[in-house]
Parts: structure tokens; sequence; C-alpha cells
């Protein structure tokens, strides 16, 4: 569009590809670029009739012309220049656009970009305009509705028939995947079996909300990984030589259970070391004397223990020297973060980058932004698909 | 009879450590027989097969090992089963729900905090805490509850979701909610519930469970609050540690540690 007739949808994908590729690789060799956003497609549309496009050509071909700038039109009628630093032609090109449209808010309509420190944000921009934004979420559960707890009687049932009841369609499984460059092919390091307690709360309890109650939840998670725990100490166990280790996200109380203690003398030494079990950060804020006492048996035992899905707010406010993996788990919200918080988020993140593992990696940008603070353990279905 | 193969004085032991060493026996007795068996002060497994029994037996040696530092307490202990528990947490009697204690600041009574019992498994506490709540606003029970000492402070024991939204304070204004730790794990609903107790004219605090808590979290980094409580610290200090809030130190506390909050003009709870 700006330097004439709008891309066709071949060559915007085309450009859309180009960009994300560059993107990753400043992420990857810390190159430095600059990127000023046109979100075209965001202007009000008193502002898109032919007059003001050719408004928008004239002023801008000047300063954006190809030997300053690479521009990259998204599908969706988007352009995006990028520039070497210092780039202050596309400082030029943002005051333009300001003094033509004073009424139209700069920073979301056409935000600046410094890469590789906001590569993720550029890749978010772009997998919006290639539609991988607006389909991701439709793909996340929706939240639990809080209904009512279920009572006593009803838990003691459910508790009952989980003591015997085959759970394995519950039951699921996943990788943790190393993945450390575009291009390289992700390397499943670990296996997790985890029992979905939504799908099997909604057979066993129906019409109750495990949410509205956190003793429900503890009893109910606690008898359903037990039973769990009970199958995978049966032969043949649930690691087989050769085999990526096995991370299993427990409660506490499953961690403490009968159960655990048959299962972890059924590994062995050797089993007991590609062990790692991940615990809930509130149940380690709840019971710190009980997760003590748990770390020192698994130090004893030579098992690992490690923390799961831990809110990136609530990484800064964690000692987390003593567990040995953590698994962060992403939020759109991380690309657009105020500096303060990046910061604090960054300064927070353990200096052995082999002990963090981004979950609900599920979009290049999550990748990107992981890759940009050399974290390169993944566990989401940007990654999960390409090797099974 | 035959004599015990194992006995492990779990009543000596902290509440973690005899749960986990109750479920080794439980899982020996499950592989090899035998029944576990509680006597006054112990647990003890009869009649297991040699094999199992030796391996709990050196899981459990490894357990006491590494949890020696670790340290015991006694709390209430309610019953196994979800509907009994239920019925258990609705038929206490307010008297032993509820705990009144004092806090001392140097000599003199400074605070007073009503709290449900110590329970030995901490997730009916949340229960409690919400009957203790609905108590306080009822004039049938509120007889029933330990009589508040007039002009002081009062520090009330929150459940983990704070005040239900939308409720009031009910002429709370300066006394202090105490919130658990495990709040913090969500600091965006945290955040929430502060502002919302804040709101409401509460002053806003949290419940460190005990001193191991300090190895876990970053207490420069969580919200601005008004109060820090920690529970049970005995001697277990750090000899540098300099909280970024004011302190009440509740449960057991050494007297080597009362003199030292004595001096850092820190609250400690006087009795309960």
């Amino acid at each position: 569009m700006i330097h004439g007739a709008p891309a066709s949808p071949a060559a915007a994908t085309q450009d859309a590809l180009a960009l994300a590729a560059l993107a990753r690789d400043c992420a990857a060799s810390g190159s430095e670029r600059r990127a000023l956003v046109l979100h075209l497609s965001r202007l009000p549309e008193e502002l898109r009739e032919p007059r003001h496009q050719r408004q928008l050509r004239e002023a801008l071909t000047p300063i954006l012309r190809p030997t300053r700038a690479r521009l990259y039109e998204l599908p969706g009628g988007d352009v995006v220049a990028v520039s070497r630093p210092p780039g202050e032609h596309l400082d030029d090109a943002r005051a333009t656009l300001r003094r033509l449209m004073p009424d139209v808010p700069a920073d979301t309509v056409f935000p600046e970009l410094r890469l590789p420190a906001q590569s993720a944000a550029l890749l978010a921009t772009v997998e919006a305009a290639l539609g991988f934004a607006a389909a991701a979420p439709a793909a996340e559960l929706p939240p639990e509705e809080v209904g009512a707890p279920p009572p006593g009687r009803e838990l003691d049932a459910a508790e009952r028939a989980l003591a015997s009841a085959d759970i394995s369609s519950f039951l699921r499984v996943s990788g943790l995947w190393r993945f450390a460059a575009a291009g390289a092919t992700p390397e499943r390091v670990r296996n997790e079996s985890r029992v979905h307690l939504r799908d099997l709360a909604a057979v066993l309890l129906p019409g109750f909300s495990l949410a509205a109650s956190a003793e429900a939840r503890t009893r109910f998670r606690a008898a359903a990984e037990r039973r769990l725990l009970a199958e995978f100490a049966r032969p043949p166990g649930p690691l087989r030589p050769g085999a990526p280790g096995l991370s299993l996200p427990l409660g506490l109380a499953a961690a403490t259970s009968p159960e655990f203690h048959r299962l972890e003398a059924t590994l062995g030494a050797e089993g007991r070391k590609r062990l790692l079990v991940c615990l809930d950060p509130a149940e380690v804020f709840a019971d710190p004397d009980g997760v003590a006492a748990l770390a020192a048996f698994a130090r004893s035992r030579g098992w690992s223990l490690g923390l799961d899905d831990v809110d990136p707010e609530a990484l800064p406010l964690l000692r987390h020297g003593g567990f040995a993996m953590l698994r962060l788990r992403f939020r759109p919200a991380l690309l657009s973060a105020p500096v303060a918080a990046r910061a604090a988020l960054d300064a927070a993140l353990p200096a052995d980058r082999g002990r963090l593992l981004l979950t609900g990696a599920d979009c290049a940008s999550a990748v990107g932004w992981a890759w940009q603070r050399g974290v390169s353990l993944f566990q989401g279905r940007m990654v999960e698909p390409r090797s099974v | 009879m035959p004599p015990p193969l194992i006995r492990v004085p779990v009543m000596a032991l902290p509440r973690p450590v005899a749960r986990m060493a109750r479920a080794l026996l439980d899982d020996a007795a499950a592989q090899g027989g035998g029944s576990r068996r509680a006597t006054a002060d112990a647990e003890e497994l009869e009649g297991c097969a040699p094999g199992p029994a030796h391996r709990a037996a050196t899981a459990i040696a490894e357990l006491l090992a590494a949890a020696g530092g670790v340290r015991a307490g006694t709390a209430l202990l309610p019953p196994e089963g979800a509907a009994a528990r239920e019925a258990w947490a609705a038929a206490l009697p307010l008297g032993q729900l509820a705990a009144l204690s004092v806090f001392t600041r140097g000599d003199a009574p400074a605070m007073q905090r009503l709290a449900p019992a110590r329970l030995a498994e901490p997730a009916l506490r949340d229960a409690l805490c919400r009957r203790l709540l609905a108590a306080l606003a009822s004039a049938t029970d509120l007889a029933a509850l330990p009589r508040l000492r007039p002009g002081l402070r009062l520090m009330l024991d929150f459940p983990e979701a704070g005040l239900a939204r939308g409720a009031r304070s009910g002429g709370a204004a300066g006394a202090v909610a105490l919130l658990p730790l495990a709040a913090a794990a969500q600091p965006h609903h945290l955040a929430d519930t502060l502002a919302r107790l804040r709101a409401a004219g509460w002053s806003a605090a949290l419940r460190l469970p005990g001193p191991a808590a300090l190895r876990l979290v970053e207490l420069a980094r969580l919200p601005p609050l008004d109060l820090l409580v920690l529970e049970d610290p005995g001697e277990a200090l750090p000899d540098d540690f300099a909280p970024p809030t004011p302190l009440a130190l509740a449960g057991r506390v050494g007297p080597a540690l009362r003199a030292r909050a004595a001096e850092q003009r820190w609250f400690v709870e006087a009795a309960r």
C-alpha cells in the first residue's frame, strides 16, 4: 500500500513469514533492529477512505523508501517497516503520522518495537495477521464455572469410586521438549502424565464445582492422583529403559501418600534419578514445612522436586533455588508487560535456564519470548506436534 | 503376638513427617501384609513380610534423618471422611473453634487475634475461618466466642479469598485481616483481595505458616502490607532477618527470639 497497490494475499503471507523469520533470527543472534508497525486495519472507518490512503502514501514514501527501511505488508493490510539502528527516519515517519492523524492513539496504532528485546511482540503481530492469534484462544479451556461445592457425602462417594476406577481415559500424557533454535528439531526430554481433574470431576461430581472449595479440590485431586500412582506402581511401570524421564505434577497429599512411596520404591535408585515431581506454588506456600520435609526426603532418595504452573507474576516472590525445575506459565500479557514488570520477572528467572520450562507454548510468540531469555525447554502445541 | 517389626514415634514428629511415615507403613502393609496399629505415642507395623518391612524401615530412617531440623507440633485432628469432616467442622463448638490471644510490643498489650483452632490438616482452615467470620456477624454466636478485649486492635484470620465480594467490614475500621501466604501464589487475585479489604476499611496482613516459609518467599517482593505474622518461629529466625513490614511472632517463640523481638519492637503473641 505504501508504495502502490496493496500486496496480494500470497505476497502478504510471504512477507509475514519473512518477518517472523527475521524476528526469530534477531532473538537468537541478538541483532538489533527497529520496527515501526502500522496497524492500518485499526484506523477508524472515517480514516480509511482512498484519499486518506493517498495522503499516507505521499507522506511516508520518501521516508520509508526501500534503501532506508525494509517494508513488510501483512495479510489484513498492516505494514511493518524494519530498519537497522539508529533508524531515525522511523521517528520521522511516526511524527508524520501523528501530524496527519492527531486523534489516533499512536502507541496502539503505530507502535514502535526494538528487536531483539521486543521480538515476541513482533511475532505476536505477525501471528495475529496470519490469523493464528484468533485460533489459539479457541483451543483453550474456558474458565471453570464456580457453582456449588460438592457436599461431603458426594465427595466421599467420588473418592470411593476413584479407589478402584480406571482413570486411563482421563490421563493426559504430553512431552516436555528442548527446542533451542528455529529450524532445529525439538527433542523430547521428559514425558508428563497428569490427571485431567475437570473432566474427571464432570463425571464423578456432576453439577458441582471443585473451584468453589479448596478443600474439596485438594481431596478430589489427591484421590485421583493416588489412583494414578497406584497404577504406575504396577509392572511394567511408567519408565522404560532408554525412554525419557517422567514428570509428575502432583498435589502434596499425593506426593506424601503410600501410593507414591510404593512407586518411588518400585522405580529403584536409577529410576528415581529420572523422576521429577512438581508441586503447585500455592501448596508450597500453604505448607512450607511439609514441602521442606518432602524436599529433604527427595534429596535423600535421589528424585527431583520442581514447581508446577508458576504464575509469572509470582516468580519474583519465590525463592526457588531448592527446586530442580520451574514450570512457568506463558501468558500473552507477558509480551506487553510494563518495563518494570518485565525487568522484575527477568531478574527472578533462575540463572541456570536449564531449570526453567515454559508451559502453554502454543504460539510462536511464546517461543520467541522464551528464546529471548535463553529458555529452551517447552511444553505446548508449538513444539508438541513436530515430533509426534 | 510377634514383636512389631517397625515402630515409629509419630507423636514426637512434625506433622508432615509423621504423615509420610504413616504412608510408608501403610504401603509396607499393603505390600507385605500385616497392619499398622496406633499406640499412645507411636505407630507400629506388625505382621509384615520382611522385604517390604525392610524397605519401609530404610525409607523411614532416611525420612527421619532428612527431616531432622523440622519442628514438631500438636493440633486438632479432624476425622477422615469428607462428610464426617464437614459435620465435625460445623459442629465444633465455637469455644473450641476460636482462640483469642494477645500480642505484646515491649511489655504492653498491643493487639489481639481471634483465630481458628490449630488443625493437623490445614485444608480445613479456610472452612473454619469462614465459620468464625460468620459467627462474628451473628448476635447469637457472638456470645459463644471468646470475649474481645476493648481498646485492643483486632486481628482476624481470613480465608484465602478474603471477604466475599461486596461484604462490608461492619465497623472493623483499623482491624487487621490476616490472609494465608498461599494467597500470594496468584498475585493478581491477591491484589484484588487486598484492594477489596482496604476499601472495606481493613488493614491487611499475610500469615507465614512457619519459618520454612522464609526460605521460600522473597518478603520484599510481597505487595504492600500492614503486618506480617510468622507462626511458630521457635528460635529459627536468621540473625540478619530484617522484615520489610512490621512483624508479629505467633505460636511457639523461643526465649532468645522473644528478647530480640523486644529490642526490635516486633509484636509477640503472649499466650493462646
